[in-house]
């Protein structure tokens, strides 16, 4: 998302996600706030991070070289890193069973109703965001920007606030996923973000960076590698298969397995 | 009092300074040209109007209101509609989505206008759901025109509007600006093509490394030796 408007790509979006995490135990262990305040709750607070962090650290950057951007955002990561390691320990937090977890079946297949709400809430929250980008005034100037960030304010579009609320979207997006991580996988550390992170870019590399479409299918073949050389190899080389693959798309498909190749005209 | 004030404005990119105190003013109802070569400072002064670019010096007044503290889309707000050089148009979006954007401008719906851009340009309305990246140089010329009117900025700021067109293009693109002005639209122009320039005009300046060295009626200026020697050939 901030990817497709800036062409940043924000390498502390993993540590985003797992204070997203945190926030949300916060909320729920010292509040005992139930799920339904929690989640709008922790997207606002998070919205808020981000919008934070992206005018303070990424605004003054903006016409820097790249590189100076991408730094940032490593540095920003290991910020918040060491904040959470800093205010909540290093050792891992249980996270709430803020949903009731109960078996569910559909025709014999079973599964608990925590994953059936999380693939439903997902696959909600990216329609919605596909849906908004394509669809609304906002929407239209994100994309605008990510082709022509000079010509946009002349047409009267107000760059900093695009790019606020995109980063709002983003983080806060990032922060709903935290908690869901949080319910399926009820153990949480300030380096979760860490791996989640690298394996969110490498959907994304996968699927064609910018693409939100490109980004689940890349999630959803990761995925599936990853279970796949589970099943077969030693679970233990179920990243480096990762990582690999991530090479070899670089190698063959740089602009990612449904990304069409930039060539602007000038 | 002149719609567009630029008094003696020293411009540029960094250390590099383009404009050493241009100062230049646009009536209501005018079509104002500014001639110059390439690398003359046309599209650094336009930039500036806009407010892309700093100013170390000088002031620029749009309705007699400064626009030191204006940022670029506030000008565009206040009524300042420009064409960069090069179109600027979205090739990501469809040319009906490049023309609703333009709508951020202006305070009001801006269907109407988006109507009367079809109606004035055909070919737009045809192509309204294809991306504007599939346009020939020619329509997107028209899109970004089309994306001016549709802003409804009361002073149309065009960069080279001629540039990279067909003779024939060249032609349509400045009788519609002459038809703009004559629906109220005031039009600061910069061009390379003199002629087409000076008589799709009232009053021109000639821009050279970045100073004003002439200025007058269109009319002066074509009869001008020195100019006909320089700019028309």
């Amino acid at each position: 998302m901030v990817y497709g408007v800036l062409r940043l790509i924000n390498f502390a979006h993993g540590d985003i996600f797992m204070i997203g995490s945190y926030t949300a135990l916060f909320l729920a262990s010292y509040f005992h706030a139930p799920f339904a305040v929690v989640v709008p709750l922790t997207f606002a607070a998070i919205a808020l991070l981000g919008v934070c962090i992206e005018r303070l650290a990424y605004r003054p950057l903006r016409s820097a070289p790249r590189v100076s951007a991408v730094i940032t955002a490593l540095a920003i990561g290991l910020f918040l890193e060491t904040i959470t390691l800093a205010v909540a320990g290093p050792e891992p937090r249980k996270f709430p069973a803020l949903v009731g977890d109960h078996e569910i079946s559909f025709g014999g297949v079973g599964a608990s109703n925590v994953q059936v709400l999380i693939i439903g809430a997902s696959v909600v929250l990216m329609a919605a965001l596909e849906l908004f980008v394509a669809k609304t005034r906002t929407g239209m100037a994100m994309r605008a920007l990510s082709w022509d960030a000079i010509t946009a304010p002349l047409l009267g579009i107000n760059i900093d606030a695009i790019v606020s609320f995109t980063f709002a979207i983003g983080t806060g997006l990032a922060a709903i996923a935290g908690i869901f991580v949080g319910l399926a996988y009820p153990v949480i550390d300030p380096y979760m973000g860490i791996v989640v992170g690298w394996k969110a870019f490498v959907s994304a590399v996968i699927g064609g960076i910018g693409s939100i479409k490109g980004a689940v299918a890349g999630g959803f073949i990761l995925g599936i590698v990853e279970i796949i050389s589970a099943a077969f190899l030693p679970s233990s080389y179920k990243d480096m298969i990762v990582f690999g693959l991530l090479l070899v798309i670089l190698l063959f498909r740089p602009a990612g397995l449904f990304g069409v190749p930039v060539n602007k005209k000038v | 009092m002149n719609l567009l004030h630029v008094d003696n404005i020293v411009a540029g990119y960094g250390p590099l300074t383009i404009l050493h105190g241009v100062s230049l003013a646009v009536d209501e109802g005018e079509i104002v040209c500014v001639l110059g070569a390439n690398g003359a400072g046309k599209s650094t002064l336009l930039r500036a109007v806009s407010r892309l670019i700093p100013l170390a010096a000088g002031t620029i007044s749009f309705r007699g209101k400064s626009l030191a503290r204006v940022r670029p889309h506030q000008a565009a707000a206040m009524g300042i509609s420009h064409v960069p050089e090069g179109r600027g148009i979205f090739g990501n979006l469809t040319v009906a989505e490049n023309l609703t954007l333009a709508t951020f401008a202006s305070h009001t719906s801006g269907a109407p206008r988006v109507s009367k851009v079809y109606e004035t340009f055909p070919v737009l309305g045809q192509r309204r759901g294809q991306l504007a990246s599939t346009l020939s140089g020619g329509e997107q010329q028209m899109l970004a025109i089309g994306r001016a009117i549709v802003s409804d900025g009361d002073l149309f700021v065009l960069d080279e509007p001629s540039m990279g067109l067909s003779p024939l293009f060249v032609k349509s693109v400045f009788s519609i600006i002459s038809e703009i002005n004559k629906q109220g639209k005031t039009v600061l122009v910069v061009e390379q093509n003199a002629t087409m320039a000076l008589s799709h005009s009232h009053r021109a300046y000639v821009l050279e490394n970045g100073k004003i060295v002439a200025e007058g009626t269109s009319r002066e200026i074509a009869r001008d030796e020195r100019i006909k020697k320089a700019y028309l050939g």
